[in-house]
């Protein structure tokens, strides 16, 4: 089942190790909050600056969630030390929407995908599926912050350790005016090959309008 | 647009309590399949609910293939899979690093989310499948996607699944977080100890089709704290909204509910702060109680596992009583200390998870 909707927003970050300028003081002024934000959150965070959102549903989606907090835990396990109760804290897969809702005092529902490959594929389907559902705007985000200790052990096909990618829709009686084309994008995490499609279609057009299956 | 019915139409479970059958003889019995364990903190011995170390992926196939022979369907071929899961496969890639000190081995495939539909898909070929993964309302999440795809048409049916392993990082993490009981956890009692983190399997399929033994998926509510990483809202705005969410989308009033299928994991915060919203959202003082006494939390595949038993419950007509209480903290919310028969109409389970994530589900007898 296919539906329309408006793409009010769309943003992008990436870099080879580590993206600078997430504006993070200026978006989380609080020094305590900042502090304990993992990458994905801030990127999360910067990417709905960007799209100008910060109340209302959200699907995020990451094929292999908070690295660095897992790969912490197991060496603290691995040396027989202790766990840090943050890392914990940090580990699960919503943890960079649920700063984002920390951070915005955002209450509506929060959906996280990860679906390997799939994942920003899934995370359109699902954030049509709430759009409709709720007739209001969803975010929608995807990242994947890869950049840990000895990471080339296992990593083969991405270049950009660090990546998201976002944007926002809403549901409308509007055709169309966009095909988006499947392409590889070479270096990123094919996790978020489908949403940077989208982003990509929808950048150099004015009131973009797409269908998604739900 | 009309929204179609949602109903569960099979289902089957696997936690340390047995199958569901044995599963429901045990809550019923008050018995609970929580073992003291020290193979993961050997100075630490906690309370953990495992029903077949190293069988967790033949698991995953036996637990599905049993619901496929229970439905009306030749195959799941024109099936959506939806699973929830909070750790995926991180049980096998941590005993690759601690055995090898690297990752070099570990498969990134192996270690997501997706491996537990990657493995269902390999076996069953489902039409289409996703994975969920918001800590431990992961399939109760699933459950209400599903509910959302099915009233709209997207399709017909739709197998959601949750599944949890036991892995270090989960035993240890919530140790960390001082949560951890060392005797089988006491939902609601005034001097509870914490939780016991345990491994846990549910399938359920759902249907727009009417069965002879349906059991009506009403409606489901979602919303999020945006209070505090992992503890939840004292005054409980969250577990009440998604809640009352929950009784909006099923076009039912508060004082229809006859049982509420607690999350009551056990910890200080959760049992406070869940007993707190019952109380205020549901004046009527329904039934409620925790089968967690009997299950453990089965963090992702919980809300799933709660599913199957809230569908039980409506189908036996039979409240199951709150296991291994003796003095409640608080008694302003019912508790019940046996087994009662009873008429119920409609069941609400609870969900909550790290981040502020609440999710609850409302199943009703068909009328």
């Amino acid at each position: 089942m296919k539906m329309n909707f408006k793409v009010t927003a769309v943003a992008k970050v990436y870099a080879e190790s580590k993206c600078e300028n997430l504006d993070e003081k200026r978006l989380v002024p609080k020094m305590m909050l900042r502090r304990r934000l993992t990458r994905s959150a801030k990127m999360m965070i910067y990417l709905s600056d960007q799209c100008h959102f910060s109340d209302g549903p959200v699907v995020y989606g990451s094929a292999y969630g908070e690295m660095q907090a897992t790969a912490d835990i197991v060496g603290a396990i691995a040396s027989t030390q202790p766990i840090s109760p943050t890392a914990f804290q940090n580990s699960v897969y919503n943890t960079a929407p649920s700063y984002f809702s920390l951070l915005y005092g955002n209450k509506n529902e929060i959906l996280t995908i990860s679906s390997g490959s799939d994942t920003s594929a899934n995370v359109l389907q699902s954030a049509a599926l709430q759009a409709v559902t709720m007739n209001t705007e969803v975010l929608l985000v995807c990242t994947e912050a890869l950049n840990i200790p000895n990471i080339n052990e296992v990593n083969s096909c991405t270049d950009y350790l660090e990546a998201g990618v976002a944007l926002s829709i809403t549901p409308t009686d509007v055709l169309p005016n966009i095909t988006v084309i499947k392409n590889e994008h070479k270096g990123f995490s094919p996790s978020l090959w489908a949403m940077l499609d989208v982003v990509n279609a929808c950048e150099t057009k004015a009131d973009p309008v797409i269908a998604l299956e739900l | 647009m009309g929204k179609n019915c949602v109903y569960v139409n099979a289902y089957e479970s696997l936690s340390c309590a047995g199958n569901t059958s044995e599963l429901m003889d045990a809550v019923y019995a008050q018995r609970s399949g929580i073992r003291i364990d020290t193979s993961y903190m050997p100075e630490t011995p906690v309370g953990l609910g495992s029903f077949a170390p190293n069988e967790f992926f033949a698991s995953l196939n036996t637990v599905t293939q049993s619901v496929l022979e229970q439905s009306n369907l030749e195959n799941f071929h024109n099936t959506l899979l939806i699973v929830g899961s909070s750790v995926g496969g991180i049980a096998q890639s941590e005993q690759i690093f601690f055995e090898e000190g690297a990752y070099k081995n570990i498969d990134p495939a192996k270690h997501a989310i997706s491996v537990i539909s990657d493995t269902l898909n390999s076996t069953f070929g489902f039409k289409d499948s996703r994975s969920i993964s918001t800590a431990c309302t992961s399939s109760a999440n699933a459950m209400m996607m599903a509910q959302r795809l099915l009233e709209l048409g997207a399709y017909e049916n739709v197998l959601v699944l949750g599944a949890d392993a036991l892995c270090y990082t989960t035993v240890c993490g919530f140790h960390a977080l001082g949560v951890l009981s060392s005797e089988p956890c006491t939902p609601f009692q005034q001097d509870r100890r914490g939780m016991n983190v345990a491994e846990g399997i549910a399938a359920l399929l759902l249907q727009s089709s009417l069965e002879r033994e349906s059991i009506e998926l009403c409606g489901s509510g979602g919303s999020s704290d945006a209070f505090h990483i992992t503890n939840p809202d004292p005054e409980a705005r969250g577990a009440i909204a998604c809640m009352q969410n929950a009784l909006d989308d099923a076009r039912i009033d508060a004082d229809k509910i006859g049982y509420v299928n607690a999350h009551g994991t056990g910890t200080q915060a959760n049992d406070a702060v869940e007993s707190l919203a019952a109380q205020t959202l549901l004046t009527h003082k329904p039934y409620m109680s925790s089968t967690e006494a009997i299950t453990g939390h089965t963090l992702g595949a919980a809300g799933a596992l709660e599913a199957v038993i809230s569908c039980e419950v409506l189908k036996r007509q039979k409240i199951p009583p709150q296991s291994a209480l003796e003095i409640a903290e608080n008694s302003e919310v019912n508790l019940p200390r046996e087994a009662v028969e009873a008429e119920i109409e409609y069941v609400i389970s609870n969900s909550f998870a790290f981040g502020g994530n609440n999710t609850a589900l409302v199943f009703g007898v068909v009328k």
